[in-house]
């Protein structure tokens, strides 16, 4: 074997190593970002109620996500406005959760008036000691009906 | 006379006793929750990167969001952050250790590209040498 074919070979070889070696170095990450979303009762995507009847209890699920290479402590704060009066709970909830891990939780939504309703989702992440805000929002527009 | 002693003792000894509990509670109270879930996260965040315990570190974690789920997660996490305390400790035990293995990990593509370069360069000489020698051997046997 000529020494250009060796070089070739060494080179490639090395490279394998190199792609296998990669993932497991815990200073090498791709992505860095967290994900939030409203989701049905059963955590589906998508596969949710827009149209509510005013008093009766619905359920929703909402996903955070970790994507960042480090354990953060993510906090998830929901706002509900509209033309009436609507109960949602829980408010705010935390987690903390390490990198590509994630969780669900069950939020209740009780609208008490007819009427369109916007629920905000808004992530939060904690850094040093304060509550910063990350750029990830999550809409779900409803419109409750009168009780038959 | 004996158990007067000691109860006097305990008498003396009472208010500075009440004083240190008092103060051990209130600090447990006072502490702020995202104080503490920050302190937690920065414990077990190189451990876990690094890939010590961690399945240790992901049940810890799990059980930290069901005490936040419930409500009253400050105690719970403060006894969880005595665990992190536990795990950082292990994991600075053994950081020389993983430290080498990230190095060599590091190393590996020159350490595969040089093996395999020299390889193929001297190892058909060497199975040449070596096979001959075997000739050799089986000749001079036949020989003999």
């Amino acid at each position: 074997m000529d020494e250009e074919a060796r070089i070739a070979l060494a080179v490639i070889y090395g490279l394998v190593a190199l792609v296998s070696v990669m993932p497991h170095l815990p200073f090498v990450h791709a992505s860095d970002y967290y994900s939030l979303a409203i989701l049905s009762e059963k955590c589906r995507l998508g596969d949710y109620t827009t149209t509510l009847v005013a008093g009766v209890e619905y359920r929703y699920c909402i996903y955070v996500a970790n994507h960042s290479s480090e354990i953060r402590v993510l906090r998830v704060v929901i706002e509900a406005n509209g033309e009436g009066e609507i109960n949602v709970t829980p408010r705010k909830f935390t987690a903390i959760l390490a990198p590509e891990q994630n969780t669900t939780l069950t939020l209740t939504v009780t609208p008490i008036d007819p009427g369109n309703y916007t629920i905000t989702a808004r992530l939060y992440v904690l850094e040093e000691n304060n509550w910063t805000p990350v750029n990830v929002t999550v809409n779900l527009t409803i419109t409750s009906l009168a009780a038959p | 006379m004996k158990h007067a002693r000691i109860l006097l003792l305990l008498l003396a000894l009472s208010p500075l006793l009440s004083d240190t509990l008092y103060a051990a509670q209130t600090t447990a109270q006072a502490r702020d929750p995202a104080q503490v879930l920050e302190e937690l996260a920065s414990l077990l965040d190189e451990p876990y990167r690094r890939g010590y315990a961690r399945e240790k570190i992901l049940n810890l974690l799990d059980k930290a969001n069901r005490a936040l789920r419930d409500g009253n997660a400050t105690e719970e996490i403060l006894s969880l952050l005595e665990d992190a305390e536990r795990i950082h400790e292990g994991y600075l035990k053994e950081k020389p250790i993983i430290l080498l293995g990230e190095a060599l990990a590091i190393l590996s593509p020159i350490i595969v590209s040089a093996t395999v370069y020299y390889g193929l360069k001297y190892a058909p000489c060497l199975l040449d040498r070596m096979l001959t020698r075997v000739k050799k051997v089986i000749c001079n046997g036949r020989r003999g």
